[in-house]
Parts: C-alpha cells; structure tokens; sequence
C-alpha cells in the first residue's frame, strides 16, 4: 500500500465523539421517522403521523411526548375548519438536531468511502 | 436580501407574518409559498412529495430557524410581486383560508405536474393515486380542485400533456 493510499484519520474518533452528544432520544427509528416527517413539512397532525408510521395511539403519544419533553417538537392544540386538532410542530432545537445527526452520519460513512 | 425576507415580505402581505409557530400557519404557509411559486414569484424554495404531499424542507429551515443575518434583513413587495399575490388570492379565493382546501390543491397540482414521470398521466391515475395518498379528501372535493386547476391557464400545458 503506498503512503498515498493510507490515512491517519483522526477524523472519525471526533465525529463518533460529536454523534453520542447528540440527544439519544433521537435514536430510535419510529423517532427518527417523525422528526424526518416534521423536518420536511414543518407541521403535521396526529392522525397523520399514525397513519403514516403506523403505529397505535399509544406508542405514537409515547414517541411524541418524549421527543417534546427534549424541546424537539412542539405540541398544538388548534381549531382547524370545524374542529380542533392536535397538532406537532418541529422546533428550532429540533431543526438542528436532525441537521447535526444526519451530518454526522455523513461524515462518518464518508470516511468508510475512502 | 435572503430567502428568508424575500419569504416574509410575501407572507406579510398575506397577514402570515406574524404567526408562524402555530400549527395552522405552518401547514399553510408550506402551500401558499408553493403556490406562490407557480404563480411566477421569485421564491427559490425546492419543493418535493414527501410521504403524503409537497413540502419544502428548505422553507422549514430556512423560515423556522432563520440566522441573524436573516433577521437583520427585511423588504418589501415590488408592485409586480403584489400583483402576484392578488393573482394567487383571486385564483384561490375562499380556499386561501382552508388549510384542507389548500393542500388539496396544491397536492393535485404537485400531481399533475410531476405524475406522468411516475405513469400517472391520466385523470383517472391522478385522482386514484391521490385518492391513496389522502383518503380523508372525497372524490367530489377532489373533482371540484380539479375543475378549479383546468379553468386557470397557468396548468394547461400541464393538462393537455395527460392522456384521456
């Protein structure tokens, strides 16, 4: 293997470093989901999200209030045409964290790449 | 000027801009920049269909965690852009203030425009495939956006495309 070849990549130590800050409430693949949802739409409604993941009211309602007792996501309670719905919203803290983790992840399979 | 004040010059004029954190605002405001959009407003927001309708991740972050220099910077409409929004207002009329209304349409417009890529290249695809994806809208909400759609000139390239 030539010196051009190898690397001394202490890169990938610091990014695994950055990633376990990262909220672990995040880390779960129904949470991940949802936040993904709220990320790219800004706004969505209960009966969205479950029909979307599928998930029972319970387990969703589960999900959802832990990633809002991280100040994530925020919960509404609003009229909508006739009726009130409850609503999510993704906050700033939780705009950043999605970036941040995904970055992260980037970062690190771009280090497999090499 | 940034995205961001060229997008909450557009929503003060439409009384959005001082409300962005509620649910309501947020769902509407993701149609009315959309709509905006085709009705030739500069807004340099990618949309795509995520899950269940077109949405613009870009706004969310752009407009939900805007940095300082975002928030130093502020302008108004020109008169062309005005002219824009009245356009859009008289084209959406009472839907403007139905978020449900609103994401019919413009979910049916995203369709209509980007379908026949997927093979949805007839009415009869589009309103099925619609149907799937937002079971909670009947096929006589859908028939009335459509009609809506097809009395505008902006889509007709768009519909005399499809097949049927």
């Amino acid at each position: 293997m030539s010196v051009a070849e190898e690397l001394f990549d202490l890169k990938t130590k610091h990014l695994l470093k950055e990633l376990l800050q990262q909220p672990s409430v995040l880390f779960n693949p129904h949470r991940i989901a949802i936040m993904v949802e709220l990320y790219c739409a800004s706004a969505i409604d209960f009966p969205q999200l479950k029909y979307d993941l599928g998930l029972t009211d319970g387990a969703l309602a589960t999900h959802l209030k832990a990633l809002a007792n991280e100040g994530l996501i925020e919960s509404k309670r609003e009229p909508v045409e006739s009726r009130v719905r409850t609503g999510y919203v993704i906050t700033k803290k939780g705009i950043s964290a999605v970036e941040q983790m995904f970055k992260i992840l980037c970062e690190i399979r771009g280090g497999f790449q090499r | 000027m940034t995205k961001y004040s060229d997008a909450m010059a557009f929503l003060r004029a439409l009384g959005l801009a001082d409300d962005l954190n509620s649910f309501t605002s947020r769902k509407r405001i993701q149609k009315l920049i959309y709509m905006l959009k085709q009705f030739r407003a500069d807004l340099k927001f990618g949309y795509a269909w995520y899950v269940h309708g077109p949405y613009s991740p870009e706004l969310t972050r752009t407009l939900f965690n805007p940095s300082n220099v975002d928030l130093a910077s502020k302008r108004d409409l020109t008169k062309t852009e005005l002219q824009i929004v009245n356009r859009m207002r008289n084209f959406l009329a009472e839907s403007l203030y139905s978020v449900d209304s609103l994401e019919l349409i413009v979910s049916l417009i995203y369709v209509i425009k980007h379908g026949p890529e997927e093979g949805y290249n007839t009415k009869q695809k589009i309103i099925e495939y619609l149907q799937s994806q937002k079971p909670q809208f009947s096929a006589e909400e859908i028939e009335v956006a459509w009609h809506k759609i097809e009395k505008s000139e902006i889509w007709k390239n768009f519909l005399t495309k499809l097949r049927g």
